[in-house]
């Protein structure tokens, strides 16, 4: 048989204790219900949390720092669930309390805001850019707010070229989002450059009108990019949230729009000077080139003159050469035949007193050729002497 | 033409210009298009003065009101 274990009450206290502590499900939650027992001591809030079935012990320390609810009050508590050890008490300790109503319009915006991310409606794709240098610029606003004020003045502070449009609106109330979405409407059919909601501060009821779904979903669909501008600067809408740009005010919407007039000037003035430098320098590179391929062309065709010159020149001399050659090859020669020809020539032997005979003008070398009576013919170097054989 | 319009395009012929890939006659003919924009564009910004209108509901929709022309 296992020995029975025994445990003391710290110990399983403490044990339960940790189990709350790592269980995550319990931490930072928000439970809704009915306060009971409010009771307020050294600062700190004690009551109980209840609906139709259950109910929660709760304690609050230090609550000053959250709304105070009344018993009968229905309210949403953020917080953990702890287990108090000493006591063997468990409860839930709330860091902040909301009325429902509060809560509920919270809960609900929160839903929607979920819902329209889900459908991409403040995806930064589909934000288009607010032009630098607008034209026409069309507030929807109050046209009897400060806001309008404020916008005219920021603008005109820097700009005086800027076409301002007012659409006068309600922009708070029943229905202010009815008649903004049908501003809006009109307004994205006239081409303008940038359109600006814009509304002053106001208590997150007043702003409510700007959570609307339906104006949302306008803003979405305008063609014209859009600035919104509502509230202070904490105040984040749903319309902040869908517009092209969030301005966290009406001035700075303003400043958005407004470009300054002498910074235009200046960088027209700019864009002139570069012009003209980026044209200079192109004609410059340009003629650099052109002087450049001409320098080239000169000197190869010089070049090419040298060389022919050189190469005539050599021919010339080659030519010389060869003909001098051919010359005195050609006297040598002239002087070997003609020395030949001195010493072959017949005449210089018949000078000597040689003659030849012939006979029907084939020479006679033998007495055998010849009869009695032939006639022949007796050549000297000086004539010819006919004659007739008279004795072989 | 819009000051948006004119500055987009004098962007783009200087970039054009100083990208130096097109040829010299091309470049002339941007140059003096460029040109005629900044005066065109510097006249404006010395001559235009802006309005202020509110604009009415009539029967043809929209219509713009001048309240304010700045002097």
């Amino acid at each position: 048989m296992m020995e029975e274990q025994i445990l003391n009450v710290t110990a399983v206290n403490n044990y339960i204790s940790s189990v709350f502590r790592a269980e995550e499900l319990l931490h930072n939650i928000s439970v809704a219900g009915e306060i009971s027992n409010m009771r307020i001591a050294k600062g700190h809030a004690y009551f109980i949390l209840k609906d139709e079935k259950s109910q929660l012990n709760c304690s609050c320390f230090n609550c000053s720092k959250t709304y105070t609810p009344k018993d009968g009050e229905s309210v949403i508590i953020k917080g953990s669930v702890d287990y108090y050890s000493a006591g063997g008490r468990l409860s839930f300790n709330a860091d902040a309390i909301k009325p429902l109503g509060q809560g509920m319009l919270a809960f609900k915006l929160a839903k929607l805001k979920e819902k329209l991310t889900g459908e991409g409606l403040f995806d930064i794709r589909f934000k288009k850019p607010i032009p630098p240098y607008p034209t026409d610029v069309c507030v929807i606003t109050a046209y009897n707010g400060a806001v309008i004020k404020d916008i005219k003045r920021t603008i005109r502070r820097k700009n005086d070229l800027i076409n301002i449009y007012i659409k006068d609106v309600k922009v708070q109330g029943k229905d202010a989002h009815l008649e903004i979405i049908d501003a809006l409407d009109s307004v994205d059919k006239m081409n303008y450059d940038v359109i600006i909601i814009a509304r002053g501060g106001g208590s997150a009821e007043d702003l409510m009108t700007f959570n609307e779904e339906s104006l949302v979903r306008a803003i979405f669909r305008c063609n014209t990019p859009i600035i919104s501008a509502v509230g202070h600067e904490s105040d984040v809408t749903l319309c902040d949230e869908v517009a092209d740009y969030r301005a966290a005010t009406p001035t700075a919407a303003a400043e958005k729009v407004a470009y300054s007039v002498d910074d235009l000037k200046a960088y027209i003035n700019q864009c002139g000077r570069q012009m003209k430098s980026s044209i200079d320098s192109q004609v410059q590179l340009k003629q650099r080139d052109l002087k450049a391929r001409t320098d080239f062309i000169k000197s190869q065709t010089k070049l090419l003159f040298v060389q022919n010159a050189r190469k005539i020149k050599d021919y010339a001399q080659s030519l010389k050469v060869a003909i001098d050659n051919k010359l005195h090859t050609a006297g040598a020669n002239y002087d070997k035949i003609s020395a030949r020809l001195t010493a072959d020539n017949p005449l210089a032997v018949m000078q000597r007193g040689y003659w030849y005979v012939s006979k029907g003008g084939a020479i006679v070398s033998s007495a055998k050729g010849l009869n009695v009576n032939d006639e022949v013919s007796l050549k000297t170097h000086d004539g010819e002497i006919k004659a007739k054989i008279t004795e072989v | 033409m819009k000051f948006e319009e004119s500055i987009k395009q004098l962007d783009e012929i200087l970039e054009k210009l100083e990208g130096g890939k097109i040829p010299l006659d091309e470049s002339v003919d941007l140059y003096s298009k460029g040109m005629k924009l900044c005066v065109e564009c510097a006249e404006k910004l010395n001559e235009v003065k802006g309005k202020i209108a509110l604009l009415e509901e009539s029967q043809q929709g929209l219509v713009a009101k001048i309240v304010e022309v700045e002097e």
